[in-house]
């Protein structure tokens, strides 16, 4: 594999390919996109590498790379994100996984995530699914770490608005 | 605002969503082998993306992406052998197309502008109704898609168009013989007039009263008088009239031709690339000879380099791409002042190509210059 600088770019993609996809799919709410995103992120890695000036900053240059293939993304895409995922987990007797509620899954925070947009899904996702710091956050999306806090806090007003409509909805129905 | 509860909820739901969500196998078989070599009709290769198939949107629809965005971008030539006859059934995708000068030697101004008029008549007398072109050390065309092929269109920018009329003797062409058919070699060969190619003046006119269009090749005066002898004699006889090889035209001689020149009918049908090159007439000297190599985009070779096995240090150099391919690409051409259009030295190196290697040259240092690579034979 091409080494450039030293630096095995095709290798760093490979080890990172997991991660990046969840990211991905964490944004764009579809495996499939998700996959496509990826795949444009992986040649536009290696075309970028001369920006790549420390192999140990690699994560972080790379899952900005991501973030900017899902914006392209939902861009091309030219229409809102699905209200609820697509994928459809299946109770099944027996089932070794359990149920999507045994695993902790929650289709009313599927629905709220899904109708947010991706800067605020995205800070929200950096917070609560890969445990980031706002600074952390903050540096990894180069924007100031109070503009992090501002789009947590409207990010979780909505969610919380969503749920509450949710079981509003709930309560309506008996 | 600190709410425990639903951060909490927030985190229990992203983890039990994505914790363990896996792309797919097809995923990593994609960035892994990146993009693939493919033949094409006619000689050379393209490179693909291997990309993942959709099956949500159906395996036809989304298995291989051609990835011929020519935004700077690199040209092969295709391996001897490969590229001959063009394939006009082969459908033009449309893309960018270089005319490289035949040698390291940049053609003056007054000769590449001459070579572009002439290559642009050639592409309106094929039916490309719109294009683009630019010169500059190298003349480049953006051709768009729906023309004739990519083929097609390439045999035309690179043609010499070089003329010569070889009579067809009644023994071999008469009835029962053999057939001198446009757009093809001669099936047996026969010496052509004055031992080889004439000049030509073409002249096209239309009939103020037919409407019709009137093509005349217009020969030298040296050629003029040795041609009225000649026509002279062999009334009711066909003449072929080939271009770099090729039959053009195969008119009969009506009548002695006395003035040099030789009044022609267009032929029916889709234009043949030969009297398309026919009609714009030879290109200037300078540019005879040149190459038009099969265009790949930089990303493209950017990919491929990326999966490259056995790809090692490549050395610095100040032009990315450069650096990007050296380490699998040699090059076969060297640009001594890239970036600096008055110093640019460019010289054919010592290992200059076999026609069997594959020659990667970057768009972005035509513009600059040519600098050249090839990948070495197996």
């Amino acid at each position: 594999m091409l080494t450039d600088r030293g630096v095995d770019v095709g290798a760093l993609v490979l080890a990172r390919l997991d991660d990046a996809f969840r990211l991905a799919r964490a944004i764009l709410l579809d495996d499939g996109d998700a996959e496509d995103a990826i795949q444009e992120a992986s040649l536009a890695a290696w075309r970028r590498r001369s920006s790549l000036r420390d192999p140990e900053r690699f994560e972080p240059w790379f899952e900005r790379i991501v973030v900017n293939q899902c914006r392209d993304q939902l861009r091309r895409r030219n229409r809102a994100v699905p209200l609820a995922p697509r994928t459809v987990d299946l109770d099944v007797a027996g089932g070794g996984a359990g149920s999507a509620a045994e695993r902790g899954e929650d289709p009313d925070i599927d629905r709220a995530l899904a109708a947010l947009d991706l800067d605020h899904r995205l800070v929200v996702v950096m917070r609560y699914w890969q445990d980031r710091s706002v600074e952390d956050i903050a540096s990894r999306l180069g924007i100031p770490a109070g503009t992090v806090k501002s789009r947590l806090h409207h990010a979780l007003k909505r969610i919380r608005g969503s749920l509450e409509a949710s079981r509003a909805e709930e309560a309506r129905r008996g | 605002m600190d709410d425990p509860e639903l951060e909490a909820r927030l985190r229990s739901h992203l983890h039990a969503r994505l914790d363990d969500a896996m792309p797919s196998a097809e995923l990593e078989a994609a960035v892994r082998g990146g993009l693939r070599a493919e033949p094409v009709q006619g000689g050379g290769l393209r490179w693909v993306a291997a990309r993942a198939p959709r099956l949500r949107i159906g395996l036809a629809g989304a298995a291989v992406v051609l990835m011929a965005l020519v935004i700077g971008g690199v040209v092969t030539r295709p391996p001897a052998g490969t590229a001959t006859s063009p394939s006009p059934s082969a459908p033009s995708e449309g893309q960018s197309f270089i005319v490289l000068p035949p040698t390291a030697a940049i053609p003056d101004k007054t000769a590449t502008e001459a070579a572009m008029v002439i290559l642009e008549d050639r592409l309106r007398t094929l039916g490309v109704g719109t294009f683009s072109g630019a010169a500059g050390n190298a003349i480049q065309f953006e051709v768009p898609a729906g023309g004739p092929s990519n083929d097609v269109v390439r045999q035309v920018l690179g043609a010499a168009g070089r003329v010569e009329l070889v009579p067809l003797p009644a023994a071999d062409y008469g009835p029962g013989g053999a057939t001198a058919v446009p757009g093809q070699p001669l099936p047996k060969p026969e010496p052509p007039l004055f031992g080889g190619p004439v000049r030509v003046v073409v002249e096209r006119a239309t009939d103020p009263a037919s409407g019709a269009l009137s093509t005349s090749l217009n020969l030298t005066a040296t050629d003029a008088p040795r041609f009225a002898a000649y026509t002279a004699a062999n009334v009711g006889q066909q003449l072929a009239i080939l271009v770099d090889g090729d039959v053009a035209l195969v008119p009969i001689i009506q009548s002695a031709i006395t003035d040099g020149h030789l009044t022609v009918t267009s032929p029916t049908g889709t234009p043949t690339p030969a009297w398309a090159v026919l009609l714009s007439g030879p290109l200037p000297d300078a540019w005879r000879g040149a190459t038009v190599p099969v265009l790949i985009s930089r990303d493209d070779a950017a990919a491929l380099a990326f999966m490259e096995p056995g790809v090692q240090g490549a050395p610095e150099t100040p032009n990315l791409d450069a650096r990007l391919i050296a380490g699998s690409w040699r090059p076969i051409w060297t640009v001594e002042a890239h970036g600096s259009f008055p110093d640019l030295h460019c010289t054919r190196g010592p290992a200059c190509p076999s026609p069997s290697t594959i020659e990667i040259v970057l768009i972005d240092a035509i513009n600059a210059g040519i600098l050249g690579y090839e990948q070495p034979s197996p």
